[in-house]
């Protein structure tokens, strides 16, 4: 059944592509341009498709192979010492105890560049989206246009989306890391937005490949105003939905390997949208006893 | 009728559309689509019939043209052929005609499909999927009524198990629809209302008072449009109309009038209806100048601030360790019909009337930097511009002499 939101989830960092993983660590730095390419497993209806091979797009420099070498060394040292400290860099008390994380924050352009934006440019469409600091550099905001004028490609029926996608976290030589979740029980976020719906996406790289499009999503309602909105989205909430369709088999979402978070806009009002981000944590409501909210039983039965 | 199989296997092999080329359009003429179309215009509704042009009188717009094609159609059905096509051009008409969000009308709609004739007789039958293109046609029919937020109700699903038959996809689909709309299509805590206001006045109130805070704000009409209704409402003099609560009005006395304040927008409101508002606010006050929390000792009999909060326990803690944005407290909004600084000027002056230490303060104005282009509120030098009434406020220079001083 289709979700509100078209059906391709943008800027999709769920495709994998194996070739690339050994050499990437080293030319990652090199072929920056094939990343997008080399995740997303859409092809635009009359456009031809890639048959350059991969490794055709890497600059193969010696010196640049040995600066990222340092590099990755670098940080395999620091993630080494902070496994001895204890899970990620903290110690084992904090990381039992500890019932609020902040997961991302917007204060400099660094923290922006853990962002990927997109839109429905992707599959012809004419929405923009941009992302800045906000005032005083306190704060992202992510703004632009959205236009729900379709494609005229002959396959698709609707368009106009944005999206902010966190990239997931890499660790040295290009090895994914995983946010470990299962502490907290909520998700809050500190946001002013402009009363339009959106949609969180939580991507749980998961182990099958045909599992790669599955994610989890909530809404999240904006008030519009002046003032600043903490929103609060249990775990809980989250429905499971593959490629753009929500799923009959419901469970609630594993909180132990989370790859991702991205919020989606695509709510069928074209014009100018706004959403500023103060900070985006994880809360452990005691009060909040739900384990999942919707049913487990099989709700198409034969009949 | 159902035919026994016997009989039936030549003619409908596996039951798939005929194709253009059988179809020899002989009365009647539909104004036809591919099914597969993605274009945004919405066609004329199938309204060419051949002989049976009857005269239809829409006056009453869009619905009456819509429900009086469907009765010539109920009354005539016609051919057995270009069904498809037929549905297919009556969704993409129906958001046009503004008959999208009825129910009736899919409900209609359905109604001229055949019962029974697509329905696969028995397992080997449906084990090579049958009739898909007759499926796909129904499954459009209610993702449109999904994409328009519409709920099916018994009578879509009675008409669907008649069409289809009970393992079909668009009874999966209505199932689907039945379980999550009604948990998706009533899941936001700010919903607008069904009926929205004319853009004006009535959208702006209603706008604020989406926007405030507080249930107990005071809205004010501070200007009238001119004229008052119609299409070019607010066309010679435009509407102010202000909010602001009692909390706030006390802030803004207490505020002072060494501190100026300032009046931001045009911030944008877009949801339908699309507005922009105002704000009046101060600069948060650096640390030595703001007020400590009463000290408990003050009042050894009852305390002066009490914080309970019964579920939580003082075990839990919810605090966030990150210094969140702090901005200055926000003094009252404003909606108006156009955004310059005159018309806002008359909404600090009618602001006035509540709020007497405004004629002391120091007003200036932001204008244009809504979207907070701005740097921090203290080198905003490029962007705002001094208050115009003289009379009320103080000479520039001591005002920026002030303000130098009150940054801190």
């Amino acid at each position: 059944m289709a979700v509100a939101v078209t059906l391709l989830n943008s800027a999709c960092l769920h495709g994998r592509c194996s070739r690339h993983k050994l050499l990437q660590p080293l030319l990652g730095t090199l072929c920056a341009a094939s990343m997008s390419k080399c995740y997303s497993s859409y092809r635009r209806p009359g456009s031809q498709p890639e048959v350059t091979p991969s490794w055709r797009n890497i600059d193969f420099s010696f010196k640049k192979g040995i600066n990222a070498l340092k590099t990755q060394l670098s940080l395999l040292k620091k993630e080494t010492r902070d496994h001895l400290i204890g899970p990620d860099g903290h110690s084992f008390s904090q990381y039992m105890l500890q019932q609020t994380k902040v997961m991302w924050v917007f204060r400099s352009q660094e923290d922006l560049n853990k962002w990927v934006i997109s839109s429905d440019v992707e599959i012809g469409g004419k929405s923009e989206v941009y992302l800045k600091l906000g005032r005083n550099n306190q704060g992202a905001m992510l703004y632009g246009i959205l236009n729900t004028e379709v494609p005229r490609d002959g396959e698709t029926k609707y368009s106009g989306y944005c999206s902010m996608r966190a990239k997931p976290a890499v660790g040295s030589f290009a090895r994914k890391k995983y946010y470990d979740w299962s502490n907290f029980n909520s998700l809050y976020l500190r946001v002013r937005g402009d009363g339009r719906p959106w949609m969180v996406n939580i991507y749980t790289d998961p182990y099958f490949s045909h599992q790669k499009d599955d994610l989890y999503n909530y809404f999240m309602f904006t008030r519009g105003g002046p003032y600043w909105e903490e929103i609060k989205i249990p775990f809980s909430k989250f429905f499971l939905s593959s490629r753009g369709r929500v799923q009959d088999d419901q469970h609630p979402i594993w909180l132990d390997k989370i790859s991702t978070l991205g919020f989606t806009l695509g709510d069928k009002v074209d014009g100018p949208f706004q959403l500023e981000i103060d900070f985006i944590g994880l809360l452990n409501d005691r009060a909040h006893t739900e384990e999942f909210a919707y049913e487990t039983y099989e709700r198409n039965p034969r009949i | 009728m159902r035919l026994s199989w016997a009989r039936a296997f030549p003619l409908r092999l596996w039951g798939g559309c005929r194709g253009p080329k059988m179809r020899r359009v002989t009365g009647i003429e539909w104004a036809a689509r591919p099914m597969c179309h993605s274009s945004s215009d919405a066609p004329e509704p199938p309204s060419d019939h051949g002989s049976q042009n009857t005269p239809r009188d829409e006056e009453q717009g869009g619905p009456a043209a819509f429900a009086a094609a469907l009765e010539e159609l109920e009354r005539a059905p016609g051919r057995r052929l270009g069904r498809l096509e037929l549905v297919a051009a009556a969704l993409a008409a129906m958001p046009a005609l503004g008959v999208a969000r009825q129910l009736d009308a899919y409900n209609r709609l359905l109604r001229l499909l055949p019962r029974g004739p697509w329905v696969p007789r028995g397992p080997l039958h449906r084990l090579f999927a049958p009739f898909p293109r007759q499926q796909e046609c129904g499954l459009q029919v209610l993702e449109q009524m999904e994409r328009y937020g519409v709920m099916p109700d018994a009578e879509t699903r009675f008409l669907l198990l008649a069409v289809f038959g009970p393992r079909s996809r668009p009874v999966r689909k209505c199932q689907r629809m039945l379980y999550w709309l009604p948990r998706m299509l009533h899941a936001n805590p700010y919903p607008l209302p069904a009926q929205l206001p004319p853009p004006g006045l009535a959208a702006a109130c209603l706008g604020l008072r989406r926007i405030a805070n507080d249930p107990d704000a005071r809205l004010s009409v501070y200007q009238q449009p001119q004229p008052e209704q119609g299409d070019n409402e607010g066309s010679t003099q435009p509407y102010i109309v202000g909010i602001q609560s009692a909390e706030q009005q006390e802030l803004l006395a207490r505020h002072g009038p060494e501190h100026p304040v300032f009046v931001e927008g045009p911030f944008p409101r877009p949801p339908p209806p699309r507005l922009f508002y105002y704000v009046l606010r101060g600069d948060p006050l650096p640390p030595h100048l703001r007020e400590p929390p009463p000290d408990p000792e003050r009042s050894l009999y009852y305390p002066l601030y009490l914080d309970l909060d019964l579920e939580r326990g003082p075990w839990d803690d919810d605090e966030f360790d990150v210094n969140e944005v702090e901005e200055g407290p926000v003094f009252a909004l404003c909606m108006a019909g156009t955004g310059d600084q005159r018309t806002l000027a008359k909404w600090i002056a009618g602001l006035q009337q509540t709020n007497p230490v405004l004629g002391q303060t120091p007003v200036i104005f932001r204008l244009g930097d809504g979207d907070s282009s701005a740097g921090s509120p203290g080198d905003g030098d490029a962007l705002h511009l001094e208050g115009s009434r003289a009379a009320e406020l103080e000479p520039p220079e001591v005002a920026w002499g002030r303000r130098a001083q009150g940054e801190g």
